[in-house]
């Protein structure tokens, strides 16, 4: 019997077959692969631009980095080193009671349309930030009293206290002190796809928000033209894609982040490199609100302390490699850093210590101190889940505390804490601006520490806190010392840990350097082309 | 017992089996579990040992004179992947299972008064459905359950929410073809009431499209799950999850360490395919063709 | 009624369906905890910069005023507004990411179609044989895995060792390439074709391979449930001894009253997918890095963004309800029973 039906769906599923090996085969014939061309590299990030590249008002990782390729300030850190070097600036003079500084600035810079750089350019920015008084101005704000250009190329500056040098040098090299084009920018934030004429090796060439961005060389730029002449900067969702794309050739450089565990797998399978450098961006912590009780107590707030095991975390989540156990809020590398919980607590848990603690606090293993803990699953880490249940273990083992983990989505989250509704919950701090005073008086100065909802306030710590940044750096490091016990022996805030900085990138991707400054500097980045 | 002859009668058998399994699971899971489910140590003469993270299946573990085996391995924290798998079956279920009865019950419901009423009525309850249809089942979930909170029962109306108008649209589109047929037109002749024709006439008509829906909406139930407990909206670690196992397991299957997600994902396709074959069983039981294969 | 009055009234009911599911949506999003401003990286930024934020999203006004200002807004000017931090207009957002779900939910319902289909047909064609119950465990088992696990082993085991790329519509250079091509729709595939760039067209195509396979072959049990549950059905009428007995070719039955009567439920179930798929395969879209109206819409509840969630459910809602308008008409003209 004839069967007609049947010719004709084997002819369409023959048709449909030899159409998608003709795709295929198409792809591989017209299509070059992802070209290892000098002139553009592709870098991949699963972070995104949070509000706009506007100098005034960026205040997230990614947008403050790129307006870091496309601008400049006074001074800047020097790749490779911590070290902060003049760069739109000249040279600088401190008056004797240290409140008025006048910088020289160089008269060669030009904006991306070829007007030149002025002092009345650099004030008229610093004017422009403080009078639109968006999320990062009070970092010039609180700095500066007035400024004015006293000649073409110098700009007298009035601080509002004598602070100390480095940490002047290290507000004024934020990007929210890069000087902007009067001529073309409005008094106004800018708005997406757009951004702000500043001086730098880039320049902005497009921008589809939440997928990538373009930046092309500025050919107006004083300096060293960047190695590379076009930068893409794609967007990811998440690690997994971002590891996919990177082993694919599609991204030369895939930085921040993927997992520890793909990390470590590229690592051992070598097809692609791994730089690393020190990382702070974020640093890891456990706050308390010393208002509820039991932890009004101090002596449960160092129960604890002695208990987490730092090393656990570090070792497990981050496979020993990718973080560092963190003993202060003060980083390490950073002007005055001390390891004060190590020396108080011990880097091990310290069982024995905690359970007295707990004891003399009222607690026993029939009655045991029963808290939640909060975390959030997504914005730092996919791993925190496990962190949380890390620390849930550690406190659990004293025998004496009942551990019930708790989480919510970021918004959720932070509503929760700032509406003091949680006691115990893990965050993060990306700073501002690299100097000591940033890791101390967010947290402990009770003027400054209102966001966090700590309610940590401690007269003594307040008054060191203000003297460190008015002193000379020798005298700098003692105080900041003594900061850093007290915050160890009050512990309202407990520091676990810092991760490092970790680039995979094609074999062929040279000048990636991650230093203290935390800056990715895509002008020092370039592929090498065989052949 | 005879051997099962129909592929209905083997999907039946086979379909109970492991549906029965999984059931058994469900309730005694977490007492069957021998290993440390819930944290990184194993206790050795009364003494804990960390257990390593990441050891591949049938890995040994020696402490002292004794030789501990994980079958299935550990996974990121030590924890034993078996054991989790035994443990991991309860909230799952529970919360799929609940949703779609939930969501089939009131979709169903909806979708024979709409249709066969007709009118108004019909035109007011497509527009509501389709209203909610629009909202992604996801993101309803997401949003019920950042508000309502975690749990079982908010979890499984979270979901529910998103798949009742599934079963309206499925049901009413049934029903609308199949009121204006001769029996349907000889029932009403014969002076039987609008309630007793769309539950003696159309409802049993309307089953096996019911039925091809229900599996469908388990399934999808499990994996709302699985993205919901992965956003920490779903049960709170370190309790054992093969949803949460399951997304945990993806973000290390790249980097070889494949039996963290592997095993817990077999074991939702399992339950998904002991349903399945369960319902196609019962079908063909409930549903005789008038020819034999 | 006729089929002309009805599809008017749908048309017309379509603006209270928007308004009802705009204002679920809008309580909604106001009862999660926090809001736009919540989300700010700034850690200590000073209440008065925070307030004057809200201040000016409006969101210190009372809630009924925001939701009047907002209805205004839509239905009136038919403004959609901007994202609260970003500040990037709502409605060129979604005219950027729709198409990418557009296109990832036609190509895979069109492989899903494909395969399951043929294979429903097939199995109901030769259904004395042993092809049904290979049939049936398929579209068993393959709707038993999840989608994104089908999507990773596809991935890991398929295009990892071809080198084929995974993720995205394009590769980010052609990306860049697509974005100042001479004509933009959105839909990459139409805008390569037509402007000549083959190259483009054809990495687009490898991009969306996998993915659309993926939800294709995920789908396509659905799909071959559902056609020979109905075939079979439909197949099992006596109208179907009757013609059998008459000695039409056993092609000629399954084409002529199976299909026909398996359509509705066929069509119901496309209607389905086809709109589930343009909501939010928020995971399949996260795994492949497919930007879509799915991502958009998710990532916009975590930021608490309103305007973003707000404004591309009400473009979904408007789309999804075109679909469903489209599958009732076709009842009508494939089942002539059915009377509205």
């Amino acid at each position: 019997m004839a069967k007609p039906g049947s010719k004709k769906t084997t002819l369409a599923v023959a048709v449909a077959l030899i159409a998608v090996v003709a795709v295929i085969a198409a792809y591989f014939l017209l299509a070059p692969k992802a070209p290892k061309v000098k002139n553009v590299i592709v870098i991949g990030t699963t972070d995104n631009v949070q509000t706009t590249l506007d100098p005034c008002e960026a205040y997230d990782y990614l947008g403050v980095n790129i307006i870091q390729n496309m601008g400049e300030g006074l001074f800047a850190y020097e790749p490779g080193t911590a070290k902060l070097v003049n760069k739109l600036a000249v040279s600088y003079t401190v008056s004797p009671d240290r409140k008025v500084w006048d910088i020289k600035i160089r008269t060669d810079a030009k904006f991306q349309d070829g007007t030149p750089l002025t002092a009345q350019a650099v004030v008229w920015s610093w004017e422009r930030t403080i009078k639109l008084n968006q999320d990062p101005a009070f970092l010039i704000g609180d700095l500066i009293e007035k400024a004015e250009a006293i000649s073409s190329d110098t700009v007298r500056v009035y601080l509002k206290q004598p602070f100390e040098e480095t940490y002047v040098k290290s507000l004024l090299a934020t990007w929210v002190a890069f000087p902007v084009n009067p001529k073309t920018t409005p008094m106004d934030v800018v708005k997406p796809p757009n951004t702000v004429d500043m001086i730098g090796p880039y320049k902005l060439a497009s921008w589809k928000p939440g997928e990538y961005i373009e930046l092309v060389a500025n050919p107006n730029y004083y300096g060293e033209k960047p190695k590379t002449e076009r930068v893409i900067i794609r967007f990811y969702k998440d690690a997994q894609s971002l590891r996919l794309a990177v082993e694919n050739g599609e991204v030369d450089v895939a930085f921040r982040t993927l997992s520890p565990a793909d990390v470590k797998d590229i690592m051992a399978k070598g097809a692609l490199q791994v730089v690393s450098g020190p990382g702070i961006a974020p640093i890891r912590y456990m706050v308390i609100n010393v208002n509820k009780e039991p932890f009004n107590d101090k002596r449960v707030r160092q129960a604890i302390a002695y208990l987490i095991d730092r090393n656990q975390i570090v070792n497990t989540v981050y496979m020993g490699t990718f973080a560092q156990p963190l003993y202060s809020m003060v980083p390490i590398g950073f002007l005055g850093h001390k390891d004060s919980f190590k020396e108080r607590y011990g880097d091990k848990p310290n069982v024995q210590a905690a359970r007295q603690l707990l004891v003399q606090a009222g607690f026993s293993e029939s009655n045991p101190l029963k808290m939640e803990l909060w975390y959030t699953p997504v914005r730092y880490t996919p791993a925190e889940p496990d962190i949380a249940a890390i620390i849930k273990q550690n406190l659990e083992a004293s025998g004496m505390i009942k551990v019930d983990l708790k989480s919510a989505d970021w918004a959720t989250y932070r509503s929760l804490f700032k509406q003091e509704k949680i006691a115990v919950w893990l965050l993060g701090w990306f700073p501002d601006f690299l100097d000591s005073d940033n890791y101390v008086r967010p947290f402990y100065h009770s003027g400054a520490n209102g966001w966090l909802h700590v309610n940590y306030q401690n007269p003594t710590i307040d008054k060191l806190i203000d003297e460190q940044v008015l002193q000379p750096t020798e005298q700098r490091i003692k105080t900041l010392a003594q900061i850093q016990d007290i915050a160890a022996e009050d512990a309202p805030i407990i520091p676990l840990w810092q991760e490092g900085q970790f680039a995979v990138a094609q074999k062929n991707v040279k000048g990636i350097v991650l230093d203290y400054s935390q800056i990715f500097r895509y002008w020092l980045i370039y592929a090498e082309v065989s052949g | 017992m005879r051997r099962p002859k129909t592929f209905g009668e083997w999907s039946l058998l086979t379909g109970g089996v492991l549906t029965g399994i999984v059931v058994v699971l469900a309730v005694f899971g977490q007492y069957l579990a021998q290993g440390n489910v819930t944290s990184s140590y194993i206790y050795v003469d009364s003494r804990p040992v960390e257990v390593p993270p990441l050891l591949p299946p049938l890995s040994q573990v020696k402490v002292g004179e004794e030789t501990r085996v994980f079958y299935l391995g550990t996974d990121q924290l030590g924890r034993d992947v078996l054991g989790r798998l035994l443990a991991g079956a309860r909230f799952v279920l529970a919360v799929a299972l609940l949703s779609t009865l939930i969501s089939g019950i009131v979709g169903t419901l909806l979708g024979l008064i709409s249709g066969y009423t007709g009118g108004l009525l019909d035109r007011a309850l497509s527009v509501t459905m389709d209203s909610l249809y629009s909202l992604p089942g996801l993101i309803i979930a997401i949003a019920l359950a950042a508000l309502l909170g975690t749990g079982l029962w908010n979890i499984s109306m979270a979901i529910a929410v998103a798949y009742i108008p599934s079963y309206f649209r499925m049901v009413r589109g049934n029903v609308l073809s199949l009121k204006n047929m001769p029996f349907v037109e000889a029932a009403r002749i014969s002076g039987a009431g609008p309630l007793s024709i769309t539950v003696r006439q159309i409802l049993p008509n309307t089953f096996p499209s019911i039925a091809s829906l229900l599996p469908i909406t388990f399934a999808d139930a499990i994996i709302t799950e699985a993205g919901l407990s992965f956003l920490g909206l779903g049960i709170e670690p370190p309790t054992p999850d093969w949803g949460f196992d399951l997304n945990k397991g993806r973000q290390f299957f790249l980097a070889g360490y494949w039996w963290i997600g592997v095993f817990p994902g077999l074991a939702i396709v399992v339950s998904v395919l002991g349903f399945l074959l369960l319902g196609e069983g019962l079908n063909e039981i409930l549903n005789p063709k008038r020819w034999e294969i | 009624m006729g089929l002309k009055e009805y599809v008017f009234s749908r048309i017309l009911l379509t603006p209270v369906m928007l308004f009802i599911l705009l204002t679920f949506v809008f309580l909604l999003l106001r009862v999660l905890p926090g809001d736009p401003i919540t989300m700010l990286e700034g850690k200590n930024i000073p209440e008065d910069v925070l307030a004057r934020r809200r201040a000016e999203l409006g969101l210190d006004k009372p809630i009924y005023v925001q939701y009047i200002d907002y209805l205004y807004s839509v239905f009136v000017k038919l403004d959609l507004g901007e994202t609260a931090l970003e500040r990037v207009p709502v409605a060129y957002l979604i005219a950027v990411r729709l198409p990418a779900t557009i296109e990832l939910a036609v190509s895979s319902t069109i492989i899903a179609a494909l395969i399951g289909l043929s294979m429903g047909l097939l199995s109901a064609r030769y259904q004395y044989g042993r092809l049904p119950y290979a049939v049936r465990v398929y579209s068993s088992v393959v709707y038993s895995i999840p989608v994104f696990y089908i999507g990773l082993l596809l991935q890991a085991f398929l295009a990892k060792p071809l080198g084929m790329p995974t993720t995205g519509r394009l590769s980010p250079i052609n990306m860049v390439l697509a974005d100042s091509l001479p004509v933009r729709t959105g839909f990459i595939f139409l805008d390569s074709l037509l402007s000549g760039r083959l190259d483009i067209l054809s990495d687009y195509l490898i991009h969306l391979l996998l993915p659309s396979l993926t939800l294709g072959i995920y789908l396509s049990g659905v799909f071959s449930r559902v056609t020979y549950l109905s075939v079979e059905d439909a197949m099992s009428q006596e109208y179907t001894q009757a013609a059998r007995g008459r000695g039409l070719r056993e092609w000629t039955i399954v084409k002529r009253y199976g299909l026909r009567n398996a359509l509705i439920p066929i069509l119901t179930m496309a209607g389905l997918q086809v709109a589930a798929l343009l909501g939010g395969a928020v995971l399949t879209e996260t795994t492949f890095n497919w930007e879509g109206i799915g991502l958009l819409v998710y990532e916009g509840i975590l930021k608490r963004d309103y305007a973003i969630v707000q404004g591309a459910v009400t473009i979904y809602a408007v789309l999804v309800s075109l679909t469903s308008l489209i599958v009732d008409v076709l009842y009508a003209y494939v089942d002539p029973r059915v009377r509205y």
